[in-house]
Formats: C-alpha cells, sequence, structure tokens
C-alpha cells in the first residue's frame, strides 16, 4: 500500500508523525546510493555508512523538507555533500586502489554473485568493477560524480543538474566528457592487453 | 526525436535500447557515431547495472533472513562512541533543503507565463499614459495663444525683445515689405533668444 505513495506524500506522513513511513524511502533510494558510494569508495563499509548518514540526516532535517522539490534531489544533494565531505577526509589519508582480479582484500568491492552465474563470471564481473572504479577515480570528482549520478543513480539529467547545482548542459556535458574519457581508457586498454598477448 | 533526445537515451541507464532509439541511429550517423565511439563506456556501466539488478533481486529474495542475521553481528552506533550523525550534517540537510526550495521556485517563476491579469495591468498603464499624453498635447495647443512664439514669449525682461513678433505684426500690414537687414535682425533676435533659453 506504501508502494503507491509518492515521496513527497510520504514525508507530509513523516512529518505528520508517520515515522515508520520513513523505511518505504530508505528501501527506495538506499541501493542507488549504496552502489554510487561503493563505485567511489570501494570500501562497503564506508559507503553503508554514509548512505545511512544521509538519511538520519534527511529525516532530522524533514521540517525543513518542501514538496515543490522532489525527495530525490534533496536526498542525492545531502549525500552527494557528505561524499565529498568523506572525499576530503580521504585526501588527507590517500588510499592505493589496486587492481587485482583475484586476490581480493578488504577493501576492494565483490559484486555479490547472482545465483545463476558461474565462478569464472563473478570472477570476471568483479574485475570489470574494479576496473571501472579505477578509471572513474581518475576522472576529475566533478566527472565521475555526475556519471555515478546517471548511471547507479539512475537520475534524469534534470536532477542530476539540480542536485550537483550546476546547469542541464553543464551536466550533460560532464557526462558525454566523461564517457568520451573513460571509452577512451578501456580503449587503450584493450589495445595494450593485445599487444601482450 | 532530436539528437538531444536521443543522447538522453544513449546514456540511460536501462532504455538503452528501446525500438525509438534504434530508429533514430539508423537515421542519424552522428548519433550512431557517437554510440560508437563511447560503447566501451557504456557497456561496461551496462553490464554492471544488469548484472547488479539480477542480484537486487536475488538479495530482496533473502532480505528478511539477512536483516535479522545482520542486526545480530552489526553495533547499531559506531564504536567510536561518538554520535552517527552530526549537527553539521543536519545543518547541510537544512541548507539544501533552502537551496532547492529557491531554486525550484526560480524555476517556476521563469518557465510559467505572465499571469493574464498583471499583462491586462500593463496594457491599462500604457493606454492610460497614451491617452494623458494626448490630453496634454492638446491641452498645450489649446492654451497657446496666436500671437505668441514658444520662446519668445519666455525671454526675460531686460534683454532683446522678440523682433520677430514685431516683424510678424508688420507683415501682417499689406503696405509693408521686409528688407534683407530686417531679415538679418529677425534672425540675430532669434539666436540670441533661443540659445540664452537651451543655455538655461
Amino acid at each position: 500500500m506504501n508502494q503507491n505513495l509518492n515521496d513527497a506524500d510520504i514525508m507530509k506522513r513523516v512529518c505528520a508523525g508517520d515515522f515508520l513511513l520513513f523505511d518505504e524511502l530508505v528501501l527506495r533510494y538506499r541501493e542507488r546510493l549504496l552502489r554510487f558510494a561503493w563505485s567511489k569508495y570501494g570500501r562497503q563499509v564506508a559507503a553503508e555508512d554514509l548512505v545511512q548518514e544521509a538519511f538520519l540526516a534527511a529525516f532530522a532535517a524533514r521540517e525543513t523538507y518542501n514538496p515543490t522539490f522532489a525527495f530525490s534531489t534533496w536526498l542525492w544533494t545531502i549525500f552527494l555533500n557528505l561524499c565529498r565531505r568523506h572525499y576530503k577526509q580521504q585526501i588527507r589519508q590517500p588510499r592505493e586502489m589496486v587492481r587485482s582480479s583475484f586476490s581480493a582484500s578488504e577493501d576492494t568491492v565483490i559484486p555479490e554473485p547472482s545465483s545463476s552465474e558461474t565462478p569464472l563470471q563473478a570472477v570476471l564481473k568483479t574485475e570489470q568493477f574494479e576496473l571501472l572504479t579505477m578509471y572513474l577515480a581518475e576522472l576529475p570528482e566533478v566527472q565521475a560524480d555526475t556519471l555515478r549520478l546517471r548511471f547507479f543513480g539512475g537520475m534524469k539529467f534534470t536532477e542530476i543538474a539540480l542536485t550537483m547545482d550546476c546547469s542541464l548542459s553543464a551536466a550533460k556535458i560532464r557526462v558525454k566528457n566523461g564517457l568520451l574519457q573513460l571509452a577512451h581508457r578501456f580503449s587503450e586498454d584493450t589495445a595494450s592487453e593485445g599487444d601482450v598477448s | 526525436m532530436n539528437c538531444d533526445e536521443a543522447f538522453d537515451l544513449i546514456t540511460h541507464p536501462t532504455d538503452h535500447q528501446c525500438e525509438e532509439l534504434q530508429w533514430h541511429l539508423q537515421l542519424c550517423p552522428r548519433c550512431r557515431q557517437m554510440q560508437e565511439t563511447l560503447a566501451p563506456a557504456l557497456s561496461s556501466f551496462h553490464q554492471l547495472l544488469d548484472a547488479s539488478s539480477e542480484v537486487d533481486e536475488h538479495a530482496n529474495h533473502y532480505s528478511d533472513l539477512q536483516q535479522s542475521t545482520d542486526h545480530e553481528e552489526l553495533p547499531a552506533f559506531p564504536a567510536a562512541g561518538k554520535p552517527f550523525l552530526s549537527a553539521e550534517t543536519v545543518r547541510m540537510a537544512e541548507q539544501a533543503a533552502t537551496r532547492l526550495s529557491a531554486e525550484t521556485d526560480m524555476n517556476r517563476k521563469a518557465n510559467s507565463p505572465a499571469p493574464l491579469k498583471s499583462s491586462h495591468k500593463r496594457l491599462m498603464n500604457a493606454a492610460l499614459i497614451l491617452m494623458a499624453g494626448v490630453l496634454m498635447g492638446w491641452g498645450i495647443s489649446l492654451e497657446v495663444p496666436e500671437s505668441s512664439v514658444p520662446g519668445a514669449a519666455s525671454a526675460p525682461e531686460g534683454k532683446q525683445s522678440c523682433v520677430w513678433i514685431a516683424q510678424r505684426d508688420e507683415i501682417s500690414r499689406p503696405a509693408v515689405r521686409m528688407d534683407k537687414s530686417s531679415v538679418n535682425s529677425v534672425v540675430l533676435s532669434c539666436v540670441a533668444c533661443h540659445l540664452q533659453s537651451t543655455a538655461e
């Protein structure tokens, strides 16, 4: 029944005291936020902490929510700001990203294998995810975040523009340029693998 | 579908294979080239997303079971002992809400056409100003006496009197004709009088 309610209605009811309904919002957005944070930090624990903090902040500041803007945009804005703060802290204590497909350390993320996939498929997927995470980390932070919002957050360009406080065209250009650079890196990688073989 | 919409679909996390886009790509070589250039990056994102959606389905199936075990293993608050949510984070959320409210209002005002009432009001004002202008012009033309000439009438006392008026009176008499010297004196009187008034 709660699935029929839109985000704004849920927030209205949460503000009116129906606090348990906030769970529905958590269910709706948690996965996407986690995917974003995993691709940015590569650490599951840090990602989950950030996601939890974003939800708590939204809940604590619920009275300031205005139904004229989308709840998703607000939540993503909070989350992005939290990520940036965390990123600054992380820069002070840099962590080397190591590309390794078979020896996964505690810091690297291994997507959960689905029941239907073979161990080889799981390994390839992990490798692909690590590669993408590594290439994203090489991009300027704003560009990489725009790509993460688009693909891992599943956001529209208008929502990205609002969340990142930039124009619609800027959001599109960031995605385009980011993809071009990523494509170039993937092509380079493929070419170098070809040379080795 | 235009190229801008096509780019939206090319980079869409889920709808990147819709028929509408395929039609556009067949017809538009520029977009087709763009898609081919971006393909290595796009396919990487799409494969991961497709795979994770499969994982999500699997995970949702067992979510209830996992939740009960997770709660036992993980502490509710971080071990450091400090509160999980800081006042700074809440302030951040409040600021974000304020900014988004302001931007949404601005966008709304920019996108929505001006209300009918205000446009009517503006038209009425313009009509009133026009009418007032016409009435004022008409009133001035009624007030000006036939014998007076603008500028000359306002010549201050003690200055040379306006020769043009005197000459006009004389010309109106049939016997009198204007010679060259009298024309020059009229011009000089006009220049002296009108230059003075413009300088003032």
